[in-house]
């Protein structure tokens, strides 16, 4: 990928986020997403009814891209009524004749699951006759666990603003870790130690991602690190020796865990929670693996002299954007902290940081008074941290919104285009990417130094002429979609709650 | 297996969502709430009229019953709606929810219309088939409007191009018989109108509840496929001068002047496509229209065509597809699979299409929709000019 905001492009027209607010992907979307990560000729089994199949395909965590490779053991009433166990060994069968694919991969649906069908002895048998085929466990039924946002938020309230300690959370049901899982337990073999290598797991890495974790490679690579294999963006011959590395640096804790178990294989968890972010984040990432890989020492120079080559490369650029003003406005409290850690480091000043928190976002959140106060605790220290202590609005109206934006250059961190024609140019968020390389670093202070001197005020965009505002931002306000909203959350997030 | 086509669920879902005041409730799991929709964001993102009991695992335990008497509470409650269509899935039709007990207790000012869709039991077309059947009990006996009117049966919801083609299905009738009901794209107000209409053209799927509007309100009907360029238009008005006695030869030389005029300046490109052996794989009303147009109107050859409901095994057309001549293939964005595999062009024209938009007026029925579906074609074969060195090494 040459062009990465092409990429970025790509994966924002695709509307996940849109599709999120009304419901959530079937965790069979995960699974096929990694499966379709693999290298090599993988060939993905559904063991369920003829419509998985097809529309697997499309909402596959994929963006627009489908899976192609995607078969279904079609099964039909009569399945459920004798069970599918024999419809699933023909499907295994049939790829096997057609496709001859160097893995199969079986993944379970809610029907199978409710059936109680035993993959994994399918799996098992199809192995003894030589075909490769690995199996897909279901932890829970249909779906991920829906608790998880909003634990995580009660543990990122507690979270130091620096990041000297971890939020290392387990995702549950998710779809895209079972199959990782199961490559762990079923695909990947013991090997013997590759000194000075790491796996990376690839996926999850957001704006500007593919590029960055070659840079990361790259980088490693001067410390006389290899990055064995991308987990699971890689050929399957390799990742059969994804064992053979001494860490993984991953993105999902459940499965690196299990390979900890496993192999010994010792990981590096690479939460959002801040300890990463801006220039030092950078260094500390690096940091880090060395300690983890037992060569720190020899790193050390070599991170302190890209560190200082990030710092004279972007000289000049900071010093522009020390001279302007910045408005902060951030939707929820849980980005304000790191928004503000990235934005010191670029050399950025904030001097007003404005916080939407909607009633909609305290429930959804399940934001107690307590927790709510804990998070606006982190927000005082980062403003006392990295931006000079400067005020915090919670929820300001149009006039106060006005009143800032009449005193800054530019309003920062947010991409909620109802601000626009509030009396200063928005930045889009798009514009500043959070990343882990030191040349990611210098991009996001290039790029927002151009952003800011060609600021310009969009007061006819055409969004704008649609019912959108602030509290309800980014659902359009005209039609059916706010029921179809808050019908979502209550069948979904609130559940328990017998809300009338 | 791959599969051609969706399943029952999927059909009643593009049977119903497209019913202005209505909503779908999916008495199942997430995964069809969310695949259904991903198709439906790709039509129109800002009218989301769909939502889901997310049937979890306590549900498979206790039963389901409970969950879904709590969603159409909250439905009626935020929403209002006239109707609610619920939808049965896999999981709530194997854990044996009584779904009609459930509905039937509902005291809510919505009518309940129960539609059992479990995947398992059927494909896209038996659920469409199915969900709009049970629209008939929207229905009561009205007089026959003393015009000519006709209600359109088989648009589904999120079929590509369903609104423009509309329009141009109406432009087709030149006002001489009026468009009563379409579904399913329409309001309530307007389904409780349909059996005023004095006839019911089907374009291919929509057979059950044509056969049920005839036993209850005596409304003959005629079975057409989808009515591509003039020959599709040509069977429409045959159909239409049979049952009400019209003349529409002036719109059939109007036709053929607009399309002759309209596509005179890539005279040449029709030329081109002239005997060009092309396949196509489409729901089976879609699919004959489409092949008809391509073979008598652009003079192209069908090498291979498939109705996606006859099909047990995509990869058994793709094989078909593999062994002909074929330069151009028409179908689904699904069928981009084959066309990149064969550097081909694609044209996308048959549900579900997720990676080509629609804003605009432009249909592909009607003399304007001739010359779009053209345009379009000729589009997607230049845009597939992949040879970017040497020609000839």
């Amino acid at each position: 990928m040459h062009q990465p905001f092409f990429d970025d492009l790509r994966t924002l027209m695709y509307p996940s986020a849109l599709l999120h607010t009304f419901g959530v992907n079937g965790k069979v979307s995960g699974s096929v997403g990694a499966a379709g990560e693999i290298g090599g000729g993988v060939v993905v089994i559904l063991h369920g009814p003829r419509g998985c199949g097809f529309h697997y395909r499309h909402s596959a965590r994929r963006r627009h891209q489908p899976f192609y490779p995607l078969l279904c053991s079609d099964l039909t009433e009569r399945e459920i009524i004798c069970g599918g166990a024999d419809a699933l060994r023909r499907t295994v069968s049939e790829a096997w004749d057609r496709y001859r694919p160097a893995l199969i991969l079986i993944v379970p649906t809610p029907v199978s699951d409710i059936l109680n069908e035993d993959i994994r002895a399918v799996a098992e048998a199809s192995r003894t006759q030589g075909i490769r085929v690995a199996a897909v466990q279901s932890e829970l039924f249909s779906h991920r666990d829906k608790n998880y946002s909003r634990t995580r938020v009660r543990e990122l309230a507690r979270q130091k603003i620096t990041g000297d300690n971890r939020l290392e959370l387990e995702l549950k049901g998710c779809g895209f870790t079972e199959a990782l899982w199961a490559l762990v337990e079923q695909v990947m073999e013991p090997q013997p130690p590759l000194p000075r290598s790491v796996n990376i797991e690839t996926v999850g890495w957001g704006s500007e991602g593919t590029l960055v974790l070659k840079e990361i490679g790259s980088f490693l690579g001067q410390c006389g690190i290899t990055v064995h294999c991308w987990i699971p963006s890689a050929p399957l011959e390799l990742l059969i020796t994804a064992p053979a590395a001494r860490l993984n640096l991953v993105k999902r804790v459940r499965w690196a865990r299990r390979m900890k178990e496993r192999f010994g294989t010792d990981y590096l968890h690479l939460g959002g929670a801040g300890r990463y972010t801006g220039l030092e984040g950078i260094a500390l990432f690096y940091r880090d693996i060395g300690e983890k890989l037992g060569l720190l020492d020899e790193m050390e120079p070599l991170i302190a002299a890209e560190t200082e080559k990030a710092l004279a490369q972007t000289e000049t650029a900071r010093r522009t954007l020390a001279d302007y003003r910045c408005a902060l406005v951030c939707r929820g409290l849980q980005t304000a902290p790191l928004r503000l850690k990235l934005y010191a480091s670029l050399g950025l000043p904030i001097s007003h940081i404005c916080l939407i928190l909607t009633p909609e976002m305290r429930r959804e959140m399940a934001l107690t008074p307590e927790l709510e106060a804990q998070l606006m605790d982190r927000i005082q220290d980062a403003a006392g941290l990295y931006a000079g202590g400067s005020p915090i609005l919670l929820n300001p109206g149009e006039a106060e919104l006005r009143e800032v934006f009449a005193v800054v250059d530019a309003v920062v961190g947010t991409g909620d285009v109802t601000l626009e024609g509030l009396g200063a140019p928005l930045i889009p968020a798009m514009s500043e990417t959070v990343s882990l390389s030191f040349e990611s670093y210098v991009r996001n202070v290039f790029r927002l130094c151009d952003r800011l001197s060609a600021r310009t005020a969009r007061d006819e965009l055409i969004l704008n002429r649609m019912p959108f505002q602030t509290r309800y931002y980014p659902l359009y306000d005209g039609s059916e979609s706010l029921w179809a909203k808050e019908m979502w959350e209550r069948m979904w997030l609130y559940r328990k709650e017998d809300v009338q | 297996m791959k599969t051609a086509d969706g399943c029952k669920l999927f059909g009643a879902h593009q049977a119903l969502t497209g019913i202005q005041g209505g909503v779908v409730l999916l008495h199942s799991v997430v995964g069809c709430n969310f695949g259904s929709m991903a198709f439906h964001a790709a039509c129109d993102m800002a009218d989301i009229r769909q939502t889901c009991t997310v049937i979890s695992d306590s549900d498979v335990i206790f039963g389901g019953e409970e969950s879904l008497s709590r969603a159409l509470r909250h439905a009626e409650e935020l929403c209002s709606p006239e109707v609610i269509f619920l939808v049965t899935g896999c999981v709530s039709d194997i854990i044996q929810d009584d779904v009609h007990s459930a509905a039937k207790a509902f005291q809510g000012r919505a009518r309940v219309v129960t539609v059992e869709a479990a995947g398992y039991r059927g494909g896209l077309e038996d659920g469409y088939e199915a969900a709009l059947t049970s629209l008939s009990e929207l229905m009561s006996p009205l007089p026959t409007a003393e015009t000519p009117a006709i209600n359109l049966l088989g648009l589904g919801a999120d079929d590509h191009r369903a609104g423009p083609d509309l329009e141009a299905l109406r432009g087709l009738l030149h006002g001489k018989v009026r468009l009563n009901t379409v579904l399913s794209r329409c309001s309530l107000e307007e389904l409780r109108r349909a059996p005023s209409a004095g006839l019911n053209v089907v374009l291919g799927r929509g057979v059950g509840l044509a056969r049920e509007m005839e036993r209850r309100f005596g409304i003959p009907f005629e079975v057409l496929d989808y009515p591509y360029g003039l020959t599709g238009a040509e069977g429409l008005w045959h159909c239409l001068e049979r049952r009400f006695g019209l003349d529409f030869s002036e719109e059939l030389a109007s036709f053929r002047r607009r399309t002759a005029e309209g596509l005179r300046p890539v005279y040449s490109y029709l030329q081109a496509l002239y005997g060009m052996p092309v396949s196509l794989i489409g729901s089976g009303a879609r699919s004959r229209g489409m092949a008809r147009f391509l073979i008598r109107e652009l003079g192209m050859e069908v090498a291979c065509q498939a109705e996606r409901e006859a099909l047990t095994d995509l990869e058994d057309f793709f094989d078909r597809v593999r062994a002909s001549e074929t330069a151009v293939l028409f179908g689904s964005s699904f069928e981009a699979e084959l066309a990149e595999e064969l550097e081909i062009p694609l044209l996308r024209y048959d549900y579900p299409v997720f990676d080509r938009l629609c804003v605009t007026c432009r249909p592909y029925v009607g003399a304007d929709g001739t010359l779009c579906l053209t345009e379009d074609l000729l589009n997607e074969i230049m845009g597939t000019w992949n040879q970017k060195g040497a020609l000839y090494q």
